[in-house]
């Protein structure tokens, strides 16, 4: 036993230490130890013995070296950026999609040290990933090795390999990223391996095919719709409803036949009235094509209705404009003369915003409701020009009532008269005073508007008011400045 | 002649995160007039929202800050966001002429400088100096004679029981030893308390500590008998103090002087702050100390990765660190290397030595050229191609090594490094200032 295992035991237990000699320089000086009465003797050699091994230990051995990672060619950004980053990890975490997307686009990489706090703000925040990934390069996986919180960073990365040997989660990230540039072959790898896949992993393949779809996956989809677990077939049916054209669509549009009609009414028979016949029973057909028999808890609709709605938002709505013969608008008119009005635009808001049918969309944003979520689905379905022009309408007449829906309906980066717009309709409607309850919409109104407007605002308006806004936006502006300026060098 | 900082080291010198935020926003051309700045120092007006603009300077020999404004954080965010600018667009300080209220407060600055060097020591009273060392001596002995029974009862017992004895325990023995005039010797001994109760390994680390507590014992009983470096090591550790003037009377050594790394650690509401500097031309590795309490900044604010010409004095020891610094003879400039040891093998070596000089050496500084950190189950390292030393998880220092070899400066406290500060590609990265994960 080694001197300092024999201190170290009568240390723990109690005991004077045997005090063998083992041939070094403290031999001579333990000899005296030994003459000394025990409790001194022990914590004497405890001095000496852990001074004079401590102050002689030799270094650890080598450690196993990582492999290095890989070089990243991009240029680093500058001290202004990487400031500005540190900010943003501390406490500007709300434009850190920004930020790393305005970085990728000026194609330079993320300061090293940075790196695991944007990995960790990406790993609590799934939408900051994509643009996390990209900022960190070959680092991003590389780190992973060794923090495995981070190891959807080798999603990005993956190669045919993932899809053999990875979880789930690595396997559906790699079927997505494929499907943006192979979909076929994509689609032939899921139906590779269907019959060994989970339930949980045959919807997630399901889901992935979501990007890029198109009328080659319909045979795919439509064979699933038989599929052993229910949430695999809604999630086929969710596709081929979203499906121009297909099979799944057809059968809506002839199940519906006859059943929404446009009459005439009034005096002289010149006023539209859409009239419905709702489903009067739901059969197994149907339930295959998707449709729900219970309404989820909460809405207040009848099951007739809630199986017609459901049918008719799997057909492309320009459907009704061929088939009935008059315009959006006056559609939509005909369906508020009759009693069906609820159902008819909640059918049609849900198969414009599936079908992306930009016509539709802008004729419903004019007959939108503020502040409930299908109002906020309905404008996130537009483009961005189109939904500036119907908020910025709706601002005009009722901005009290939209200006707090403007940030969570238009979540786009927005145009500089847009901004000036929103800015101009917050000014004429400031809270009266410190007890006004419209006070807390504007603060946050604006506070998130700080980061959708224009960065080319030159003049923000003046107050109290919009000192947070002006902050944020000129910081925003710094931060678009040192990048932009950097890309240009 | 300009000189450039970073807004990275800026926000080292804020005194916290709200004033570093606060002067962000204040860097911006509208508010300032009058910038200018001459290589010694750089100014400004900052309007703020009172009638007359605050008049903001710092002069480089410090770096030292002075506004008119009312503000009690030091430095204030005007100072700061002089700074921030000057980082941002150095283009807005055109090499100008001091105005006059500049100049008084340098001119005044070095005039303090000048009397606290040129200071008459102050006539003490020899006889009843003596006496009080004296007296000291005799209640610090008697605390110290109580201090090893005490040990010598723990030890009969056996430590194994030591981790559930509760602070209490630990702590009463502590402030015996204040009461004994012992405050050095006194927190070796509360710290006992926080080993006891420190996880795996603490029986190494319990036994290694009431190893220096019995040293300190015997060798505070022969005093005189040892030599007078290790006399001073002895007395500073039990907490005599020793005056700065004789610090500063020693003999001065000059040097280029490497602001290497930097570590603020927290102890209740006092805040201490290590800054490590390299000497070029010596080899010399030295410690500035500095405290602060509550929201207060530190009075010395280097920049790390910078550098600075500088004589200073080292407080007398076997091992010398801590050191004052007598004169700032120029600005500090940017570095953009580091210097150090070639091995860890070397590095090693150092410790050692130090070590053995001095066995009550408790922060030393690390600095190594090519190492790299590797991080293995749970234990990190830092490693060249034969030998290595343990370090603390640093995911910072991981993402600028990559696996690639890497300069770095750190803090060895006897049982792991921890890094402050990472040199790669010709760039110096504050590990402090990455966002800690």
């Amino acid at each position: 036993m080694s001197l300092r295992d024999q201190v170290m035991i009568s240390a723990m237990v109690g005991g004077a230490p045997a005090l063998e000699p083992e041939g070094s320089a403290l031999d001579s000086l333990l000899r005296v130890l030994t003459q000394r009465p025990i409790p001194q003797r022990t914590l004497d050699a405890i001095a000496l013995v852990t001074a004079y091994t401590e102050a002689g230990l030799s270094p650890l051995p080598a450690a196993q070296l990582p492999v290095p990672c890989a070089d990243d060619s991009r240029h680093i950004c500058g001290p202004s950026s990487a400031g500005h980053c540190r900010e943003l990890l501390t406490d500007r975490r709300g434009l850190l999609r920004e930020w790393l997307a305005l970085l990728n686009a000026a194609n330079l990489r993320a300061l090293e040290e940075l790196l695991p706090g944007l990995l960790d703000a990406a790993t609590g925040d799934r939408t900051l990933r994509k643009d996390a990934c990209a900022a960190a390069g070959p680092r991003g996986p590389w780190l992973a090795q060794f923090r495995p919180e981070w190891l959807w960073t080798r999603a990005a990365a993956a190669d045919e390999t993932a899809w053999e040997t990875g979880t789930q989660a690595e396997r559906a990230a790699f079927l997505e990223q494929l499907r943006g540039s192979d979909p076929a072959r994509a689609r032939g790898l899921v139906e590779s391996t269907w019959a060994e896949e989970s339930a949980e992993g045959r919807r997630q393949f399901v889901e992935a095919l979501t990007v890029g779809l198109g009328p080659e996956d319909e045979a795919f989809l439509e064979k699933t719709l038989d599929d052993r677990s229910v949430a695999v077939r809604r999630a086929a049916a969710e596709l081929l409803g979203s499906l121009p054209d297909s099979q799944l669509s057809q059968r809506m549009a002839q199940r519906l036949a006859g059943r929404i009609r446009l009459e005439k009414t009034g005096l002289l028979g010149s006023k539209r009235v859409i009239e419905v016949v709702p489903f009067e029973e739901i059969d197994a057909a149907m339930v295959r094509d998707g449709i729900e028999k219970k309404p989820p808890a909460g809405l207040t609709v009848g099951e007739r209705a809630w199986w017609t709605e459901q049918a008719m938002a799997c057909i492309h709505p320009s459907h009704w404009v061929n088939s009935l013969g008059v315009t959006e608008p006056q559609l939509v008119e005909a369906a508020k003369n009759g009693e069906w009005a609820a159902l008819l635009l909640e059918g049609w808001r849900r198969a414009a915003i599936r079908h992306g049918a930009h016509e539709w969309l802008s004729t419903l944003a004019e007959q939108a409701v503020p502040g409930i979520s299908a109002t906020a689905e309905l404008f996130r379905g537009m483009q961005p020009e189109a939904r500036e022009t119907a908020m910025a309408s709706w601002l005009d007449k009722e901005p009290k009532a939209w200006l707090p829906q403007v940030a969570i309906c238009c979540d786009h980066p927005w145009s500089l008269p847009f901004t000036r717009a929103v800015l101009k309709a917050a000014a004429r409607n400031l809270p009266a005073g410190p007890t006004d309850p419209f006070g807390y919409h504007m603060k946050s109104l604006l506070r998130a508007s700080a980061l959708l407007a224009s960065t080319d605002l030159t003049a923000s308006p003046e107050g109290d008011d919009f000192a947070e806004f002006t902050d944020i936006l000129s910081f925003r502006r710094g931060m678009r400045q040192a990048l932009q300026n950097q890309e240009n060098r | 002649m300009a000189i450039s900082v970073s807004a990275q080291q800026v926000s080292a010198l804020a005194p916290d995160e709200a004033s570093a935020k606060a002067a962000r926003a204040l860097a911006t051309p509208r508010p300032w007039s009058g910038l200018g700045q001459d290589g010694q120092a750089i100014w400004g007006a900052c309007q703020g929202s009172g009638k007359v603009p605050y008049l903001t300077q710092v002069d480089w020999a410090g770096p030292a800050f002075k506004c008119s404004c009312p503000s009690r954080k030091f430095p204030c965010k005007h100072g700061l966001a002089l700074l921030f600018l000057l980082a941002d667009q150095p283009a807005l300080y055109a090499d100008s002429e001091r105005p006059p209220w500049v100049k008084t407060w340098i001119e005044s600055r070095a005039q303090r400088a000048e009397t606290q060097n040129s200071k008459e020591p102050t006539q003490v009273d020899e006889g009843a100096r003596a006496k009080r060392t004296e007296q000291r001596e005799g209640r610090v002995g008697a605390g110290l004679d109580l201090l090893d029974l005490w040990l010598q009862d723990l030890v009969q017992q056996g430590l194994a029981s030591a981790p559930g004895k509760g602070f209490p325990f630990w702590d009463q023995q502590a402030a015996r030893l204040v009461d004994a005039q012992a405050p050095g010797a006194a927190r070796l001994v509360r710290e006992l308390g926080g080993i006891a109760v420190s996880g795996a390994g603490w029986q190494e680390r319990m036994v290694s500590a009431i190893g220096r507590l019995v040293l300190l014992i015997r060798a505070f009983r022969r005093l005189e008998k040892l030599s007078p470096e290790t006399q001073a090591d002895v007395r500073s550790t039990i907490g005599f103090p020793i005056s700065q003037d004789e610090v500063l009377s020693s003999p001065a050594v000059r040097d280029k002087w490497l602001v290497a790394a930097q570590s603020v650690t927290q102890e209740d509401r006092l805040r201490v702050q290590r800054t490590w500097l390299a000497g070029r031309e010596s080899g010399r590795s030295a410690l500035l100390l500095d405290f602060a309490v509550g929201n207060a900044g530190f009075k010395t604010s280097l920049i790390p990765g910078t550098s600075i010409g500088a004589e200073l004095c080292f407080f007398p020891g076997a091992a010398p660190l801590r050191a004052l610094v007598k004169e700032m003879y120029d600005a500090p400039s940017q570095e953009s290397e580091l210097i150090g040891c070639q091995s860890v093998a070397e590095s090693h070596m150092q410790l050692c030595d130090r070590l053995a000089r001095n066995p009550w050496i408790e922060a030393q500084p690390v600095l190594l050229r090519s190492v790299v950190p590797v991080p293995s189950a749970g234990v990190w390292s830092i490693s060249d191609a034969s030998a290595s030393m343990p370090c603390l998880p640093d995911y910072a220092l991981l993402a600028i090594s990559g696996g690639h070899p890497i300069d770095l400066a750190g803090e060895w406290d006897g049982n792991v490094l921890r890094p402050l500060m990472a040199g790669i590609a010709g760039r110096l990265a504050n590990l402090r200032q990455a966002v800690p994960v």
